[in-house]
């Protein structure tokens, strides 16, 4: 707190002296240091780090942004050689103008540069096909976990007609496998989709179809693995087959993706969840809620009791009493409990989170402050600053509170771990927000959907390990601040 | 002051008051109540005070400096804080510069206060640690907003540290008081007192927690300020070797009361009191040659809660008689300005 | 004969800033039997010398060099466990500065000074205890009062209390850290009395440190002034107050108001002590002394002597 009545090259020497002074204490705490590395680590993580992942959080977006199987594990895995085979991702979806026209039959009109089919038929029941060839996988790895179709197009039409498409899986090498289902030699072919465009108004139409390997190839057990049991060359083809139904029909399909995705096994830095979604996406988002729950709560709950112990201590006599009970009968309250039943009546939104752990986080510090304003309400300079005529409000201003400061920041650094740990625990229980996506909720997500109990260990245990972390490292901060400030504790170096 | 209201003062308070007295204290007294255990307090017929002050008046001229001398448990140092106020007094009167501020209000106070300073004995807690320098001298003038620009307060600032003898001011403007040492935070305090530009200075043990030393530089400076700011002092210490140096006139108190006044070189020539007389006694001297008389006073200062009834002084003192343990003896005057509360006073 | 002889003793302190030189060379004997007093100023190197002499320096304190011969032996020589065993309040006990208000809050006097005793001698609980009753009877607080705690006590008589604790193992030789600092006047004067009582009853050596000359003067035999980790001079008790010839002893002794006598003008010196981590070059006292000469500011003068028992270290003087 500095005088009104400084002038300004005054005011700036003594912030200047005021950090230097706390610096030179702070710097030769190796604990601290060491908390200071964790804590910018994790704010790094938490600020930089969406910027090294190009997807975005499940909580952000409608449909979970599937980026490989389900609980694949992390890419780097392969480098041990019982998972050196694990397969990545293997996308192989083309639109029109990136593939080859393998064959035609009927008035099919193929504009392959502009990713478009026409149909134009000139009788009812006439039918028209195409064979496309999108290209080759080349697979080198174990069987896969699962894969999908994917179609994606735009088609105009006139009248009412119906287009079918169909997956061709080829295989260049021989399969066993394979034969039980072979539709043709050394191919498995299976129905994408079948569209009609009877009964629909308009005449233009937005086709999005994903269709996961099993209902694709429904007559083969574990598609996934049984087509791809063998590593090798495998070729994709597509056909799509054009039936006229009334005379007059027209069809534009504009088609802007069709293909197969193998789901890969391994992915990212950290895996994917039960969805396919990114976890190391998840975590660094997870990283923003929690370091800003902390700090939020943390900050709440000490400028409550701050205020609370500076006016009980400062009032003293039967209020300072009063006040002091009622902290008593607070402290006795179950925390966690009440939590989570008032997080269920009300709707469990981040910020109300930090309102209601600051609401029960705030009592331990009021006591602290009371005593020390306490004493330093018998001391000489507060005493002097009456002798010159300070009113009460003075007083608790410029002397009370500054010297109430450094106990108060050391307290506040020690309270974020306990804001971290209670917002985590809440979402752990399943008990938080549900469109955050913390830490905690990972967990949650690890122990309800099945990833614990699969083995996923870079679901739970990485945000396990930063929880404790981070934590760690505000307790090593808050602990080089507390030798400071609290002379007690000093060490002589 | 009025010179009807003067005889009548003169009167109660048994003592002769000077016409131009600044501060007057007229049978001034502070009990502070007890709280007892539970038990005690049912079985107590009375309620229990700590009578730290029984009952004494005396008056300080203006522009003189004036020395309450005493042990702790005197009563000395609530005395100092009952002149200015921070205390409110049990019963009794308190006059400045004519006015009776014994009942004033603390808003009225506020308007006297720019002209009474107080300095206190200890250096490490009459400043606060976190504040600069600069902060602690200018929290006087802005609270009592005596001056109306920053050029104006860092001015003043300046000229009470060279004051202080402590130079190059800027060197200490932006310290904090824990790099200071002792006697330079002591410097600081003063300062801090003068910086106002008061009539009416209460120094409590201002030297007594510095090396035996550096006291000597800080009396001084003490002395130069208070001639060249003609305001009244009143010096509260237990060393009667150095209110001989500073001080004019002087008084001794004993659990309370006042049991020797009178001009201070004379009393230190000649003690009337066996305790003023013990109080010298005890003085070590710097010279290894010097033959001093055995300490006789036995044991230690009673309890203020439990004065020794008649003289208080009586269980320890040499001279006492039946007299001394029934009778408390009343402060009388034994010449001009001299008065003394014994039966048997030294000659 | 001599039962402590200090040679060249030079203690420094380690901390974020640098080395703070604490003690620089100090030397002084003391003959059994006789007070030495140790003056000088707050932070001049007293209490550092103390607590090297009883090797109980804090863990940044370093003794670079120097001799310390009690009774025949370098007491630096020995190992922490013999120090222990044998000399540290065996032989040598402390009176800390504060002490009395560091006595234990919740445990009686009589336990405190009996745990001293327990500490150092084989012996059962009971006889500790009537050991430190016949101790504070010797200070002259009544054996009676063992059962008491220390906030019963009044400032005089916990002083009185922990000078019983120092001599629970019957020491040859007291340090004694501003015994009397805090107390009234008249305490002062009874504890003093105590203690030279106690000197001459028990033939104790003793070793006074205070920043109160008149103190000094009224209970020791020699003088030892020490200024800014050095000392400047070195003598009787009477010559240092009677012909003091270091500028800083003279002026020291100036600084003290006399009850007696004609009223005298005191003294005071100009400017502040100097920081221990960066003493001034050559002589340490030379930027306040009235004498200073080029020699002063870039020399350090050596103790030395300049008649029987008087030693000086000055340029004035010698200084060789």
């Amino acid at each position: 707190m500095v005088s009104k009545l400084y002038p300004s090259k005054y005011k700036r020497q003594i912030y200047i002296r005021r950090i230097k002074n706390f610096w030179i204490d702070f710097s030769h705490n190796k604990i601290g240091f060491v908390g200071v590395v964790i804590v910018t680590f994790f704010i790094l993580l938490a600020v930089v780090g969406p910027l090294t992942t190009p997807y975005k959080p499940m909580s952000q977006l409608y449909r979970p942004p599937k980026v490989a199987a389900s609980y694949a594990a992390p890419s780097w895995i392969t480098i041990f050689p019982q998972y050196s085979d694990y397969n990545p991702t293997i996308n192989l979806t083309r639109s029109l103008n990136q593939t080859q026209l393998a064959n035609q039959t009927g008035t099919i009109t193929a504009e392959l540069q502009n990713d478009k089919l026409i149909f134009s038929p000139t009788t009812r029941g006439e039918n028209a096909s195409i064979l496309i060839y999108l290209g080759n996988i080349t697979y080198n790895y174990s069987p896969p976990p699962e894969f999908d179709l994917t179609f994606r197009g735009i088609i105009r039409f006139n009248g009412t007609l119906e287009f079918k498409t169909k997956i061709i899986l080829v295989n260049y090498t021989t399969n066993p496998k394979w034969e039980k289902y072979l539709t043709g030699p050394n191919k498995i072919e299976a129905t994408l989709l079948t569209f009609s465009t009877k009964g629909l108004t308009t005449n233009v139409s937005t086709i999005k179809h994903n269709l996961p390997s099993v209902p694709a190839f429904p007559n083969i057990p574990e598609p996934a693995q049984t087509i791809f049991s063998e590593k090798g060359k495998y070729g994709v083809y597509v056909n799509i087959t054009f039936y006229s139904i009334d005379q007059g029909n027209y069809a534009e399909l504009t088609l802007q993706g069709v293909g197969i995705v193998i789901w890969g096994r391994v992915h990212g830095i950290l895996g994917t969840n039960f969805h396919g979604c990114d976890v190391w996406t998840e975590l660094v988002y997870g990283a923003r809620i929690s370091l800003l729950v902390g700090l939020l709560s943390a900050i709440l709950a000490t400028t409550l009791g701050v205020i609370y112990g500076v006016i009980s201590g400062f009032l003293g006599g039967m209020i300072d009493e009063f006040l002091m009970r009622v902290v008593d009968v607070l402290l006795c309250l179950p925390v966690l409990p009440i939590l989570l039943v008032l997080s269920r009546l009300y709707s469990p939104n981040v910020y109300f989170i930090v309102v209601l752990i600051a609401i029960f986080g705030w009592q331990g510090l009021s006591r602290v402050i009371r005593s020390r304003v306490l004493s330093l309400k018998e001391l000489a300079f507060i005493e002097s600053a009456k002798a010159s005529g300070a009113s009460e409000s003075y007083i608790i201003w410029r002397h009370l509170i500054p010297n109430v400061i450094p106990i108060a920041t050391a307290a506040m650094i020690l309270a974020i771990p306990g804001a971290i740990i209670t917002e985590a625990s809440l979402s752990f229980l399943g008990f938080g927000d549900p469109n955050a996506s913390t830490w905690g909720r990972m967990m949650f997500w690890s122990r309800e959907l099945g990833g614990f109990s699969r083995g996923a260990w870079w679901e739970w245990f990485v945000p396990g390990i930063s929880i404790t972390l981070l934590c760690v490292g505000f307790v090593f901060i808050g602990h080089a601040i507390d030798e400071i400030v609290n002379p007690r504790l000093r060490i002589r170096r | 002051m009025a010179f009807d209201k003067l005889e009548f003062l003169e009167k109660k308070a048994g003592i002769k008051i000077e016409k131009d007295a600044h501060v007057i204290a007229i049978n001034l007294r502070k009990y502070f109540p007890i709280k007892l255990g539970f038990v005690q307090s049912l079985l107590a017929k009375e309620p229990v005070y700590v009578k730290a002050v029984d009952k004494i008046s005396f008056y300080i001229k203006r522009g003189e400096i004036f020395a309450l001398v005493g042990e702790s448990g005197s009563g000395k140092t609530t005395t100092g804080r009952l002149l200015i106020k921070l205390l409110e007094p049990t019963s009794g009167k308190i006059f400045f510069d004519g006015k009776n501020i014994t009942k004033l209000s603390s808003f009225e106070m506020r308007k006297l206060r720019s002209k009474m300073q107080i300095i206190f004995q200890d250096p490490y807690e009459s400043l606060n640690p976190r504040m600069s320098i600069y902060d602690i001298l200018s929290e006087p003038l802005e609270i009592l907003n005596l001056t109306s620009s920053t050029e104006e307060t860092s001015e003043r600032i300046n000229r009470v540290l060279e004051d202080m003898n402590l130079v190059p001011p800027e060197q200490f403007l932006f310290r904090f008081p824990h790099e200071l040492s002792g006697g330079q935070r002591q410097r600081v305090a003063v300062a801090r007192a003068f910086i106002v530009n008061p009539e009416f200075i209460v120094a409590d043990e201002p030297v007594s927690m510095l090396d035996a030393s550096i006291r000597t530089e800080v009396v001084r400076l003490i002395l130069e300020m208070v001639k060249k700011a003609h305001c009244t002092f009143l010096f509260i210490t237990h060393d009667i070797a150095l209110s001989r140096y500073l001080s004019s006139r002087l008084a001794v108190m004993y659990l309370g009361k006042i049991v020797e006044m009178g001009p201070t070189e004379e009393i230190i020539k000649n003690p009337a009191h066996p305790y003023t007389q013990a109080l010298i006694d005890a003085v070590p001297v710097p010279d290894p040659d010097a033959r001093r008389t055995e300490v006789v006073i036995k044991g230690e200062i009673a309890s203020p809660i439990y004065p020794p009834p008649g003289c208080r002084f009586h269980p320890r003192c040499q001279y006492a008689t039946e007299k001394c343990r029934q009778k408390e003896p009343e402060l009388l005057a034994i010449s001009k300005d001299r008065y003394v509360a014994c039966f048997h006073q030294l000659k | 004969m001599k039962i402590l002889e200090v040679k060249n003793l030079t203690t420094y302190f380690e901390t974020l800033q640098g080395y703070v030189k604490a003690a620089e060379d100090v030397s002084f004997t003391l003959k059994s039997g006789h007070t030495l007093g140790l003056a000088g100023e707050s932070g001049c190197g007293k209490t550092t010398t103390a607590l090297t002499i009883l090797r109980l320096l804090p863990p940044n304190g370093k003794i670079i060099k120097g001799k310390i011969i009690f009774e025949g032996n370098d007491l630096l020589k020995l190992s922490e466990e013999e120090f222990r065993k044998t000399i540290r309040w065996k032989k040598i006990s402390m009176i800390f500065q504060g002490a009395m208000n560091a006595l234990h809050p919740t445990m009686t006097v009589g336990e405190q000074i009996a745990e001293a005793i327990m500490l150092h001698e084989q012996i059962k609980k009971k006889e500790a205890l009537e050991r430190a009753a016949k101790l504070l009877d010797l200070v002259g607080v009544g054996g009676e009062r063992i059962n008491r705690y220390p906030h019963e006590f009044s400032g005089g008589m916990k002083q009185r209390a922990v000078i019983a604790m120092s001599l629970a193992c019957n020491p040859k030789l007291v340090i004694a850290d501003e015994p009397t600092t805090a107390l009234d006047v008249i305490v002062q004067a009874q504890v003093m009395k105590v203690m030279k009582e106690l000197q001459q009853k028990l033939n104790l050596s003793m070793i006074i440190i205070s920043h109160d000359l008149s103190l000094i003067a009224e209970t020791c035999s020699e003088v030892a002034i020490m200024y800014a980790g050095r000392i400047v001079e070195l003598s009787t008790a009477r010559r240092i107050f009677k012909e003091p010839l270091h500028p800083y002893t003279q002026k020291l002794i100036m600084a003290f108001p006399s009850i007696l006598g004609e009223k005298k003008e005191l003294s005071t010196i100009p400017g502040f002590p100097p920081d221990l981590i960066d003493p001034p070059p050559g002589c340490r006292f030379h930027p306040r002394c009235q004498y200073a000469t080029e020699k002063c500011r870039k020399e350090s003068p050596l103790l030395s002597q300049v008649e029987e028992a008087h030693y000086v270290a000055c340029h004035l003087f010698g200084g060789k």
